[in-house]
């Protein structure tokens, strides 16, 4: 009996094993050997906010291309910038197809880790030319990822930031949001608002470390208290009133009027929180809208839109930003033009349509990547998007703060030691926020943080 | 005045105090075997759920395959369980072979210097401790020389390379444990040094071979840092694929559960299965030192 | 004659070893004495001496010691006292099994599952189902106890790391020193019954010597396995808040990914392996001079 059995089990094992196999390596290697006519497989990864997953979910159903195989990979935001980062700077090809915003897209087309564009463009025949319409597309959105006049990138969907309230809220309390608020009447409104008791949280903003994730709010405040990070002599200026007022306002909202579970509110928690009707006030990206008033949405109808916070600087206190998709240098041609045929689909108009066939109130549609789209009636009946072309009209990412400065970039500093300093950066806060260093010592270490990067990476002479 | 207590009364009070003394035994030790299994045993609950009874703690409910049926249907589930699946039974298989002729050679062979058993012994025995992350970056940048960096092969040959070490350390003392005069006995009558190995040191060390393979599946399955960093969506394992689960919260318990007990079901059930070669395996270390 | 083929037995093991683990790391410490960031191609790589040791070490006024130190000092705080605890509630534990009450092993076997699970799938269903403040059990008991719920993960970071930790680890604990119990001889046991020995003796001054043995192997293989620990923490804390829960090897990794900077990256691997090779030495020497043979 006890033989039979251990020969049953060897068998399976076997079995499992020669399938997994031979399987695993067709899986793997396959993709190694693409000889014409064979099938392309691309290897494409997208961040985890709503949008992106939404193209995912599209594409999954309705891409279809003769001969070509595309798998997707949804990353949580962190990983995916530093897998892709890694993988574009060391030459590797593990994805066709990069996944980014205009931080990375200056360094990496000068660095020669992205496909110009320009020669695919030439390439296409004339009705595709005249399909996609290159010129519809948002000409800051692809300016800022472009280099010397050539696209190295298409940008997918643009986001600024604004304000974002719950309109039934407020009037349960009688509160008014002014059109123009500054930062210290957010603050008031939001503690107004608060009211742990009931499950009422008064504002809710990103907590999660990441340059990306907190670093963005956070240093659009940073710019709107009037402070800046260097002086035109790459000084680290962070250890000024300016920069701890943004601190402490920073600070301020989250512990006296915001989510419990600070630290681990990356955007999709924030929404969450948003959509249940328990938070008062957001504030986020405009991309983060449409999903307010999709219908899921506890608050639908509900959400009043004004313009982002200012305080010592009275405009221009968003941030900006766009997620956009460029091609592996290192990659085959075959797989080249199957991604570019890929991005060029993903940021058509026809892609458009059939976002909103999937959801009418928008939410899956891809904004301020196509002048086109605001014309399109279903979408600009909705609620937000007349806030968020005011915001985005508004914003000037070459003139990010009050004083001069030697960089450019509004909720991040566009030199590439940013990624980790901004991240730390944002992990000091995070120490700070919870009450485990002083604000002094984050300031400090910040500032020493600053200075040491402007040394190492030769900016400071 | 106490009247002296017959030998049955007796017996009897030590029956009843040994069984309340066993109940009580059996209560704490159950009490602390479920709680301390509880996280598991929850998720195991929580994959029957739909999403919306899983968002608050609770264990009444009632039960559907509704979450199994979604996540079952993800066509990439089936890829990251064949990717798992094959990492162990490769991983497993291959250092077995090459660790037990490396073991059996460290214990009987006679090497041009005497002390270079113990040496090279120790020498495995100190691979075991290095951190995958102070090779990462030299490795991956192999990999892309030779186009290793998304196949499972790649992540294979790290495999083998990780864990034969351990391997040759399980099975130095279980062939330890062989006689050597039967090694000796064997020569004289002129075995060669593989027909020894095959016929002689494997059936006598199988447990210890069982025990060993056991553990390093289990190690293989369970292993996250190499298959995180080596690995594209198409190759990844199944611990790559839990930690993706970490920024999504309050929305998809119930997924996260039942994708979570299919993940971790055949380790567990193999380790549970296997305790007992386990002990002896590890044991059998304990007491040579 | 055969003997002097014996080193063919040996020699692929050694190949594969070295080449996957020795090589690299030898490559490692080459690249920790370059000037070395791959975000920045525009500065090229240039040799640095102990330039990348000196930007973790140096002090260079004693009121602010360099972060490297509390990375330092978390690591061992976290391996140390997730060992200790481990060994502590693995003897408790195992004395408690070490029982012929019906249904032990089923118990035994409960306990057991925990060092079975994955990492990140035990760190993401304790930091979602159970520590959530919202939705997780910690949240919901706290609330009907009548007590605010805290947000564990990020006020007491490295606790709730070691509680994970000895959670996953404390089933091996138990699992090896139950057998060394269970492997004193009933003589033994009938003897000290008959000389009158009370409980606390037996236990404390006369088993757990006998013990020694196994609870360093235990020790040994959780030491070498808890410092390399990536995926949990990865999935809970990230390391944070700050880098309040970063062990060593997540510092690494984030150097590696984030930074993107080779060099230092590569120092910090080195000076990790160094400090984890002189803490088993330690360790080993120690244990040994304790044991009761």
């Amino acid at each position: 009996m006890k033989r039979f059995s251990a020969v049953i089990v060897s068998v399976t094992c076997a079995a499992l094993f020669v399938l997994s196999g031979t399987q695993a390596f067709a899986g793997g290697a396959g993709e190694a050997k693409s000889a014409a006519g064979a099938p392309v497989v691309i290897n494409v990864a997208f961040a985890n906010n709503p949008i992106s997953q939404a193209l995912e979910k599209i594409a999954k159903e309705k891409y279809k291309a003769p001969g070509v195989t595309v798998n997707f990979a949804v990353l949580p935001e962190n990983d995916l910038r530093q897998k892709l980062t890694t993988e574009a700077s060391t030459g590797g090809t593990t994805y066709d197809m990069f996944y980014f915003g205009p931080y990375e897209a200056n360094n990496w087309a000068r660095n020669g880790w992205l496909e110009n564009l320009d020669p695919y463009f030439k390439a296409l025949p004339a009705d595709k030319a005249a399909w996609y319409d290159k010129a519809d597309l948002i000409q800051g959105m692809l300016g800022s990822v472009s280099l010397n006049g050539s696209p190295y990138a298409l940008p997918f969907y643009g986001e600024s930031s604004f304000i974002m309230y719950n309109k039934e809220l407020f009037a349960a309390k009688g509160l008014t949001m002014p059109d123009a608020p500054t930062w210290d009447q957010i603050y008031e409104l939001a503690k107004k608002i608060n009211d742990p008791a009931k499950g009422i949280v008064g504002m809710t903003m990103r907590g999660a470390p990441g340059w990306g994730m907190s670093g963005a709010p956070f240093v659009t405040i940073v710019n709107a208290f009037g402070g800046r990070f260097y002086d035109m002599n790459w000084n680290a200026t962070v250890d000024t009133p300016e920069q701890r007022g943004a601190w402490q306002m920073y600070k301020k909202i989250l512990r006296e009027a915001g989510q419990k579970d600070i630290l681990s509110y990356t955007y999709n928690e924030c929404i969450a929180l948003m959509q249940s009707g328990n938070c008062g006030i957001y504030y986020d990206a405009t991309s983060i809208a449409p999903p307010l008033e999709s219908a899921g949405s506890a608050v639908k109808g509900k959400v009043g839109y004004v313009l982002p916070p200012h305080q010592k600087m009275t405009t221009n206190t968003a941030w900006l930003w766009n997620w956009s998709m460029g091609i592996n240098p290192k990659s085959t041609a075959a797989k080249k033009q199957a991604v570019f045929d890929f991005m060029l689909w993903a940021t058509s108009k026809d892609y458009v349509k059939m976002s909103l066939e999937l959801d009418p109130t928008g939410s899956s549609t891809p904004p301020a990547s196509r002048s086109s789209t605001y014309k399109l009636p279903a979408y600009a009946s909705a609620p937000y998007a007349t806030m968020t072309l005011k915001t985005l009209e508004s914003t000037d990412f070459t003139k990010p703060t009050l004083e001069p400065v030697p960089y450019v970039g509004l909720q991040y500093i566009a030199i590439p030691e940013f990624a980790d300093a901004g991240t730390k950066m944002t992990q000091y806060l995070a120490d700070y926020v919870v009450d485990k260093i002083t604000l002094d010592e984050a300031i400090k270490k910040t500032n020493d943080l600053f200075n040491q990067v402007a040394k190492d990476g030769g900016y400071k002479k | 005045m106490n009247r002296t207590r017959t030998i049955q009364e007796v017996q009897r009070s030590m029956r009843l105090k040994k069984i309340f003394r066993v109940s009580v035994m059996s209560a704490i030790i159950y009490a602390a075997a479920i709680i301390y299994f509880f996280p598991i045993l929850y998720m195991f609950l929580s994959g029957f759920k739909s999403e919306f009874q899983a968002v608050r703690p609770s264990f009444v409910f009632k039960p559907t395959l509704e979450t199994y049926g979604k996540v079952l249907s993800d066509p990439n589930m089936y890829g990251y369980l064949r990717n798992s699946f094959f990492q162990v039974f490769a991983g497993t298989l291959i250092s077995l072979v090459l660790g037990m002729p490396a073991a059996f050679v460290l214990v009987f062979g006679k090497f041009r210097k005497r002390e270079s058993n113990e040496k090279i012994y120790m020498w495995f025995i100190t691979t075991i401790l290095l951190p995958p992350v102070a090779v990462l970056i030299p490795l991956y940048t192999w990999y892309q020389t030779f186009n290793l960096n998304r196949t499972p092969l790649g992540l294979l040959i790290a495999y083998i390379g990780f864990h034969v070490p351990i391997v040759v350390w399980m099975l130095y003392s279980f062939v330890s444990d062989i006689p050597v005069e039967i090694m000796e006995a064997s020569e004289i009558d002129g075995c060669t040094r593989m027909q020894q190995l095959l016929f002689m040191a494997v059936p006598l060390a199988r447990t210890g071979i069982i025990a060993s393979g056991l553990l390093v599946a289990v190690f293989i399955w369970n292993e996250f840092f190499l298959g995180f960093n080596l690995t594209s969506n198409v190759t990844a394992t199944l611990p790559v694929y839990m930690a993706r689960f970490r920024e999504q919260q309050g929305m998809f318990i119930a997924q996260l559960s039942a994708s979570s007990t299919i993940a971790i079901l055949p380790a567990v059930v193999l380790g549970w299965m296997t305790q007992k070669s386990l002990v002896k395996g590890l044991t059998m270390g304990a007491v040579k030192g | 004659m055969k003997k002097k083929h014996d080193w063919v037995f040996v020699l692929p093991a050694i190949l594969v070893v070295a080449v996957m683990t020795q090589v690299p790391f030898i490559l490692t410490i080459v690249y920790s004495t370059l000037r070395w960031n791959l975000a920045r191609p525009d500065m090229p790589i240039k040799f640095a001496g102990i330039d990348n040791y000196l930007y973790f070490m140096r002090i260079e006024n004693w009121k602010e010691i360099p972060e490297f130190y509390s990375i330092v000092w978390q690591t061992v705080m976290i391996t140390g006292l997730t060992l200790a605890i481990c060994t502590i509630t693995g003897f408790l534990m195992s004395l408690l099994l070490d029982t012929t009450v019906p249904g032990v092993n089923f118990a035994r076997t409960l306990i057991l599952g925990p060092f079975f699970v994955m990492s990140t799938a035990s760190g993401v269903i304790w930091k979602t189902t159970i520590l959530n403040t919202t939705f997780g059990w910690y949240g919901v008991i706290a609330k009907a106890l009548g007590f605010t719920s805290v947000d564990l993960l990020s006020y007491y970071p490295i606790p709730v790391i070691i509680f994970l930790f000895v959670w996953q680890w404390m089933p091996f604990f138990v699992l090896v020193i139950l057998a060394g119990l269970q492997g004193i001889s009933f003589d033994l046991i009938d003897s000290m019954r008959i000389d009158g020995v009370n409980w606390f003796q037996a236990t404390f001054l006369i088993k757990l010597p006998m013990i020694t043995n196994h609870i360093r192997v235990a020790v040994m293989l959780g030491l070498i396995f808890i410092v390399k620990e990536f995926g949990l923490i990865l999935v809970t804390t990230a390391g944070g808040p700050g880098t309040r829960s970063y062990t060593l090897p997540y510092a690494v990794y984030m150097e590696v990914f984030n930074a993107s900077n080779v060099g230092r990256a590569s120092a910090l691997a080195t000076m990790t392996v160094a400090m984890t090779l002189i803490a088993v030495n330690m360790l080993y020497r120690s244990l040994k001079k304790r044991s009761a043979i």
